[in-house]
Parts: structure tokens; sequence; C-alpha cells
């Protein structure tokens, strides 16, 4: 995979100290770590907004920053498109001078000025000014205002903060839309998990300054120090789908993985649009929301029950985490308690129960 | 009585046309020096800030008389400044057009900074590094930024600038003179007037001019503070 971001940098910013190396490729890359772990510190040194104390930094194989060799690539050369979580449209320009601004006039126009303006459907704002539109709608404003300056990495600080609850889930699909049309890597900021997740699988975790891990959130769950990290922003299982069966009889529609080794059942109220065979669709789900037992169960109201083995169990803080394998490599949340009267070790085989109504579903 | 309250002889008219050209004169050659050193104040830290804007905000509180003296002694002919202008060019300052000019615009130079420093201190340093991440140089985003959003501080400033030059006296008839048609502004009108006796009307008729402009100035400067303020919020 190409390098589009290497960073190797470290900065004390008074008692905080950030020392971070990763190395970032194309795609959506998630950073993820508690408020005030050096997040937007990170991003900032990227931008050229902070100057680290110490390393390097390379975007696409160029070095933007180098501090034995006193290399300091200003902001405005860097061609890094930062959507900062406070918006920052300019206030006295209009939305389209806003779109316009970092627009270059001589560069090989990559991105169409007409293309940001379709896809993220602002065409009926730009004689407007800022301050006469939604945050949803100033949002995706500076999500194309900085698409538009030629930027070679976008990179969002708590793109879903700014906006109100009921419009962040509208967010995504024009964020996917962008990283599918544009090809434009993306480093996207949050401190709640969910949402990265629903958008990326691909993560990154900082704490207290510090880069824990970088990977697929699929395999960062297999190691108990992540998990920890994650725990409090509210962990969530991941299932990259696709619709294979509508059951219009039972009100329900079967999700399976590219192997059709893994399948759940959700209800069809809970697709917000028309179902299609091969669609794909995001699945999100608690571990603290799965059950297990040792054999199926029939008299019960759960519909869903995935057989698998444990691969991998640990205890933390009082509370056992299973990692079953079942097609999907699925964590299970249950006490301690449960763990030791049901005898539960590696290798033994599970099923894992759960609601289709506890299943977070992102089309 | 009341018409002759309204017409005015052509040494008043003179009086009134070289007040308002010194004003505005003053107005236009101050505002870029007056935003590049605003802009410095506003956004720059050096060794001695204090000294200079300490320097820079003394004509606010010297009499004006000693402004006046001040500047004769520099710009004088026999000044340090003056001498070598006269010597190498023959160009006198002193007691000329030019120099009711440079009076004004010394004594509202610390006024008008002040008014567009302040403007300036409000404009969001964020908005700035938004459009340096966009591609804008220093020079750029200035420009397209900060003077826009610091723009009403600037007018109010280039107000102030024009109130304060028609004003002006102490600074102007010590180092300008009190000459009819090309220093005679005013203020300066209006003190000669009193000085006659028997002239009361003639004095009144350029009293009310100077109040009319004076406050015409104070309302759009007025005007123009009150939208910073609620751009601000």
């Amino acid at each position: 995979m190409k390098k589009v971001l290497e960073l190797d940098i470290k900065k004390q910013l008074g008692s905080f100290s950030l020392n971070v190396q990763a190395s970032i490729g194309n795609g959506i890359t998630g950073i993820y770590g508690p408020s005030g772990h050096g997040k937007t510190s990170m991003l900032n040194a990227v931008a050229g907004l902070i100057r680290p104390d110490s390393g390097r930094i390379f975007l696409n194989d160029v070095c933007v920053y180098n501090a034995d060799e006193h290399i300091h690539v200003p902001v405005h050369k860097r061609k890094i498109g930062y959507v900062f979580q406070d918006i920052r449209l300019f206030p006295h320009l209009s939305v389209e001078q806003n779109l316009r601004y970092g627009l270059k006039k001589f560069d090989a126009v990559k991105i169409g000025f007409n293309q940001v303006v379709e896809v993220l459907q602002i065409n009926h704002l730009l004689a407007k000014k800022p301050s006469e539109c939604s945050g949803g709608e100033k949002q995706r404003i500076s999500i194309g205002r900085a698409l538009l300056s030629g930027a070679q990495i976008l990179m969002m600080d708590e793109p879903f903060s700014a906006v109100d609850i009921h419009l962040r889930n509208s967010i995504i699909p024009f964020l996917n839309a962008i990283n599918r049309r544009f090809q434009i890597p993306m480093l996207i900021v949050s401190h709640d998990l969910p949402d990265l997740l629903s958008l990326t699988d691909h993560l990154l975790l900082l704490k207290n300054g510090n880069i824990t891990a970088l990977g697929r959130f699929q395999d960062l769950i297999q190691d108990e120090n992540n998990i920890g990290i994650m725990k409090d922003a509210g962990l969530y299982n991941v299932f990259n789908l696709r619709v294979s069966d509508s059951l219009p009889a039972k009100n329900m529609v079967l999700l399976s993985n590219k192997s059709n080794s893994f399948q759940v059942q959700v209800l069809l109220q809970s697709l917000l649009q028309k179902v299609e065979i091969g669609k794909p669709i995001k699945v999100l789900i608690r571990p603290e929301d799965i059950s297990i037992s040792r054999q199926t169960v029939d008299q019960i109201s759960l519909r869903n029950q995935i057989q698998g083995k444990i691969i991998k169990i640990f205890t933390r803080k009082g509370l056992s985490f299973c990692l079953v394998d079942a097609g999907e490599k699925v964590l299970v949340e249950i006490t301690e308690a449960s763990k030791q009267k049901m005898n539960l070790d590696r290798g033994t085989t599970v099923y894992c129960l759960f609601k289709s109504a506890a299943l977070k579903i992102f089309e | 009585m009341f018409t002759e309250l309204f017409t005015y002889s052509a040494a008043e008219w003179d009086a009134i046309r070289l007040s308002l050209k010194v004003a505005l004169l003053c107005t236009v050659l101050i505002l870029p020096f007056a935003i590049g050193i605003g802009w410095v104040l506003a956004r720059k830290n050096f060794i001695g800030k204090p000294v200079f804007e300490g320097f820079l905000h003394l004509p606010l509180v010297l009499p004006p008389v000693t402004v006046g003296y001040i500047l004769l002694v520099i710009l004088g002919r026999n000044g340090w400044i003056g001498h070598f202008l006269y010597e190498q060019w023959g160009i006198q300052i002193a007691f000329s057009f030019p120099a009711a000019v440079i009076a004004a615009i010394v004594v509202s130079f610390p006024l008008v900074t002040r008014s567009i420093r302040l403007s300036i201190e409000l404009v969001d340093k964020n908005y700035e590094d938004a459009a340096r991440t966009l591609g804008a140089s220093n020079v750029r985003v200035f420009f397209s930024v900060t003077l826009p959003l610091a723009l009403p501080g600037v007018l109010s400033g280039a107000i102030l600038a024009f109130a304060r030059s028609l004003g002006e006296f102490g600074a102007t008839i010590s180092f300008a003179g009190n000459i009819a048609g090309e220093t005679q502004t005013l203020p300066l009108a209006i003190f000669s007037s009193m000085q006659v006796p028997g002239q009361e009307t003639a004095t009144m008729r350029l009293v009310v001019v100077s109040v009319i402009l004076s406050l015409l100035a104070m309302i759009g400067a007025e005007y123009l503070n009150r939208r910073i303020l609620k751009r601000k919020a």
C-alpha cells in the first residue's frame, strides 16, 4: 500500500508530550483517543500549524518537516485539506467565495468545483453567507472548501461533534461518497468510536500523546490493551456484510459476509432504503449486547444464534472478554462469574446470541 | 440675523475648504501606516514593545503646542531634518500647507492606530490559520481575511483621523502658522475671528460648521463601532 503520510515526531506542549510514529496509507484512517490525548495536536503538526521539537514528517514521500535538516515547509505550501472542529468558514465571504478560496487558477484541476458541489449537495447555498446556513450545511461547505484547495490529504477534526446528533448519520454518507468519488486519503479524528467505525475499519489509537495501535479494527480488538483504551468509548463489533436474502414473510433481511460463513438477521424496518441483494451494509453491535450459550436455545425470542469457537479469552476489571471466531471475529463481554460457571476456555464451541434490535446499521 | 448666519464670506469658505482638504489628505496618508503599525502591535511581540507603544501614544497626551514645537525643531528651516531638506532641495515645510497636514497626521496617528490595532486583535486567528491551510500566503491572508474582518475598525479609525484633523489647533498654529488660504483651518479661523471685536456673527457661522462636521464624523464612527460589536456577537 502506498504511504500517504509518514511521521515520527516529538513535541512538548506544556506538561503534555506528543510522541507519535506512524505510517498511514490510502483510504480512510480513523484517529481515536480520549479528549486531550493529542489528536488535534497531531493534525496541527501535520498541517504545519505547530512545529514539532524533533523528528520528521513525509507527505506522499515529500519531506515537509525535518528537524535535523531544519526543513519546515510553511502551512500554505503543504497542500493539506483541514476541516477544523469549529468549521471556520470566512464570515465575510459568500459560500461560493469560501469554496473557491483555495482554488488554484493555474493548477491542473483534479477535483472540479461542480463535482464537489454536487456530491456535497450545496448547490442551493452558493449565494448565501455562512451565517445563513445550518450546522450540517456549514460542515459540508467546509469539507468542500478543503477538497477544492488541491489537497493531497483530507484531515477532519471531530467532524461529528459540530453537528447535531440527528445530523451525524447524514454526514457519514457524504464522507464515504467523497472518499469513493475523489480517491482522496482521509484522516478523521474522533473521540466517538461508533461514529468512526461506521466510516472505517482502519484505526489509529492515541493515548497520552502516544500511538498505541494502528491497524484494522478487527485485528486491534484481539489485543487486551487496545480493548482497555476503547472500552470507555463504546466498544463495538463491526461487520462488513451484504444483503444476501430478504425474508419478507418474517419481516426480516438476511445479511452475510463475503464467504457466507457469517450471517445475521435484521429487521426489515431498520433498513432505510430499498433492499437490494448484494448491497453492502455495515453492522455494529456492542460486545455486552451479545450473550453466550453452549447450545442453541429453541424456546427463546432471539433470532440470531451464531456458532463459533473461542479463540481468545481474557479478564479485565472483573469482566471477561471472549473473542469468538464465528466466520467473523466477534468480541463478547460477559461477567467473570458466567465465564467460570460455564467453564469457558480457548477452543470451547459456543453460540453467540443477540437481538436483531441490538444491531446498529449503516447503509 | 438668521440669513447672516448662513452667508459665508470667501475667506470663510477658504477656511472650510482648507480644513476639509487637510483632514482628507491626513486620513488618506495616515491609513497605510496606521494599518501596518496596528497589525504589528496586534500580532507581534518584540523587545521594547512597551517603549515603542509609549512613544507612539505620546501625541495623545502631550499638549498639541508641544507637538507643534517639536515638529518645528525637527522640520523647521533650521531643524535637524528641515535644515537638510532646505539646503539640498530648497524645500521648506514649516509654515506651509504640508506642515498643516503633517501636524494633523502626527496628532491623529495614535488614535487611528489604536482603533485599528483593537479591531485586528478581535479578528480570530483561527480564520487566518484556516486560510493558510487553503494555500494562502501571509500577504494574501492579511488582505483577504484579516483586513476585511477588521474593516469596520479601520473605517472607524479613518473617521477618527478625519475628525481629529478637523479639530487640530495647537500643533498647527505653532508648526504651520496661521496663514489665511494656506494654513488657516477652521479652528484657526475661529480663533482669529474671536480676536476681532464685532465679529461675533462671523465666529458663530464658523462654529456652526465646525460642530456639524464633527458631529457627522462622530455619528459615523459610532455606527461603525456598533457594526464591529454586532459582527463579534
